[in-house]
């Protein structure tokens, strides 16, 4: 059974002139112990789906249009926000990009890591101290005594996402999900901040959900990959399969476009024009105007995620 | 290849809160930017990457040190002497949000620099910002428009177009595609080398992605703690890295590759502050190879032979070579 089921999500925004839809008919799934990539550029509504699993998104302005949302085969779409809460840190775990503004700055580490605890289990506050600390110990905080009686600003951002870490793990969840963990680190702290989540998630059997808008931090610990455009997923695959063999234009035309390392090439491919502001976006492919494959169906009809060499894309004339 | 802006010993301290300590953001940097080329500047979060930049317009007062830009000695000008030199560099920040004034309309914005500089007649001035703008590819429509309009992307366009339009010889851009998702930051990037081939420029480009230095720089340096610890060419820095910090900044980064069995260096820790700053090599606390000679000297950049122009400062690397 998987961990996590989501099926055709279709979430909006009330704006002045109706509703504008941010994700459209969003299906994937995360199996057990399984790291699921999902992928795309700012608006394409990764971070709207990932919100809208466990309902954090306030509402107004945004709306669930239509799906459901099943963790381990139980709907917990459509619950009330005090049953959610019984979801949200017991069987979820978030992280979120910017650790800073997640902490409370004006209590401990230790205050909110057995807050954490005791909100969803009836334990003695030195059990819920012990477990911190142990939890604390490994993802890798040195000195946790010290760190637990510390306030926020006095830690570094490496060791703060690794507080976050903690907090998300502390009550062992099914599922973990990560919006950008590492985005604002540096890349050294970046992959010490890899090297948990991936350490993490043999010791505790973690199924994750990783946001992320790089392609690198994919490669390197993702097993599957969703990529999404303007609110829809345009490709779905296992990792190796998508970044060494993309069958979607806009999946190929990022990979093309991002400078590597290793090869330096005289000019940088790039993807003319922009995403298309939810409004404007209508029937055909929501990429028809940047892509070089477009043809006359694809203005006219939206393709639908077909299964194609083992992956799936939404395209009528996919990169062969 | 002559040398456009020489920079000698140049540090910078900040006074910090607490009386009597201070933060060396920059600490005895020599550096050489070349006419024509790119020089690349890369390092983490507080390795004093922005202050360097800003030292070498003289946005920032040295605290000791020079910087000579065409032959003239920037720190010894007068207020008004500096403003006309300015003209000759200029600057593109990472924030396009944050460095354009929103009230300003795209042609107000574009035009200020020849405002102040009391350059051209109006109708001149006028040609002139239509074609920067078209130079940096914004829409002719752009110019009534105001910042909140555009994206991203066309915001650090507009950036460049305040910039290329004093016709400078140098741009010192820190940042510029940071913000920007990897398909428009392509575009900038084609456009910032476009312009540098068109209108002959040289470009002090400062980013903490090792990706986009290794695509646009000719020469690279590596900052840690305020302190450049490896230069040279591009192909000598990312070909051949010697410096551990160097090494292990490039093993860190996650690439697309199907090979996976490549050994990554994980340094631990975080970096120390630069107010308590550690003895010795700053890098030692950090270092797998630290000997004991690196806790007590700052070593400094030194040739690595048999290169030319590779320079490394680490007692390990010096050594084996000497």
């Amino acid at each position: 059974m998987n961990v996590l089921d989501i099926v055709d999500l279709t979430v909006g925004f009330t704006v002045e002139s109706g509703v504008s839809t941010v994700v459209d008919r969003v299906s994937f799934s995360v199996g057990q112990g399984e790291v699921v990539g999902l992928v795309g550029e700012s608006g394409s509504g990764k971070s709207v789906t990932a919100m809208s699993i466990v309902s954090l998104l306030p509402s107004p302005p945004s709306q669930l249009l239509g799906g459901t949302v099943a963790l381990n085969g139980v709907q917990i779409s459509g619950l009330s926000n005090k049953e959610l809460q019984k979801v949200r840190g017991a069987q979820v775990g978030f992280i979120f990009q910017e650790p800073m503004t997640s902490l409370n700055p004006v209590y401990t580490i230790g205050f909110q890591l057995i807050e954490a605890i005791r909100i969803h289990e009836k334990i003695k506050k030195s059990q819920a101290r012990e477990r911190s600390i142990d939890m604390l110990k490994r993802v890798g905080v040195s000195e946790p005594e010290i760190r637990m009686k510390q306030y926020p600003h006095e830690l570094s951002g490496g060791l703060r996402q690794r507080v976050m870490i903690t907090m998300a793990v502390l009550c062992r969840p099914q599922l973990l999900i990560a919006d950008e963990p590492t985005t604002a680190l540096d890349v050294t702290i970046q992959a010490q901040i890899l090297q948990v989540l991936q350490g993490l998630k043999s010791e505790l059997n973690l199924s994750m959900l990783l946001i992320t808008h790089d392609l690198g931090v994919v490669s390197e610990v993702c097993d599957r990959v969703v990529v999404m455009y303007a609110g829809r997923i345009i490709e779905e695959g296992k990792t190796t399969d998508v970044l060494q063999h993309p069958q979607h234009p806009y999946t190929a035309a990022l990979l093309q476009s991002s400078p590597s390392l290793d090869e330096r090439v005289k000019r940088l491919s790039t993807i003319p024009g922009r995403v298309k502001a939810p409004q404007d976006r209508g029937a055909g492919c929501n990429f028809v105007d940047r892509c070089v494959n477009a043809s006359t169906k694809c203005f006219e009809f939206e393709p639908e995620l077909v299964a194609s060499y083992g992956s799936q894309v939404a395209c009528w004339n996919p990169v062969s | 290849m002559s040398e456009l802006l020489v920079v000698r010993d140049l540090s910078k301290e900040f006074t910090t809160g607490e009386r009597g300590k201070t933060l060396k953001a920059v600490k005895n940097v020599n550096l050489t930017v070349h006419e024509g080329r790119t020089l690349g500047i890369v390092g983490e979060s507080g390795c004093g990457k922005s202050t360097l930049g800003r030292l070498m317009i003289r946005l920032y007062e040295p605290s000791s040190g020079s910087v000579h830009f065409d032959g003239k000695d920037l720190s010894g000008l007068s207020k008004k002497d500096l403003r006309t030199e300015r003209r000759h560099f200029q600057m593109v920040f990472q924030d396009p949000f944050a460095s354009l004034d929103p009230r300003m309309s795209v042609e107000q914005l574009v035009e200020e620099p020849l405002v102040i500089n009391k350059m051209m007649s109006k109708e001149e001035r006028a040609r002139a910002v239509a074609h920067a703008c078209d130079r940096v590819g914004l829409p002719e429509d752009a110019l009534s428009r105001y910042p909140h309009e555009f994206s991203g992307g066309q915001r650090q366009r507009i950036s460049i177009a305040r910039a290329i339009i004093m016709s400078p010889k140098l741009i010192v851009a820190d940042e510029p595609v940071s913000a920007l998702d990897v398909s428009i930051q392509s575009q900038v990037l084609n456009l910032f080398e476009d312009l540098k081939d068109d209108l002959r420029l040289t470009y002090v480009f400062i980013s903490h992605d090792l990706a986009v230095i290794r695509h646009i720089a000719d020469d690279v340096a590596v900052m840690y703690l305020g302190e450049v610890v490896e230069y040279g060419t591009n192909e000598e820095i990312f070909r051949s890295p010697q410096h551990p910090y160097t090494k292990a900044l490039m093993s860190a980064v996650p690439e697309i590759t199907t090979n996976t069995s490549t050994q990554r260096i994980v340094l631990e820790g975080d970096i120390p502050s630069p107010i308590n700053p550690p003895t010795g090599c700053s890098f030692h606390t950090r270092c797998s190879f630290a000997m004991d000679v690196c806790k007590r000297l700052d070593p400094q950049l030194k040739l690595f032979p048999p290169s030319t122009s590779h320079e490394v400062a680490c007692h390990l690397v010096n050594e084996v070579t000497l």
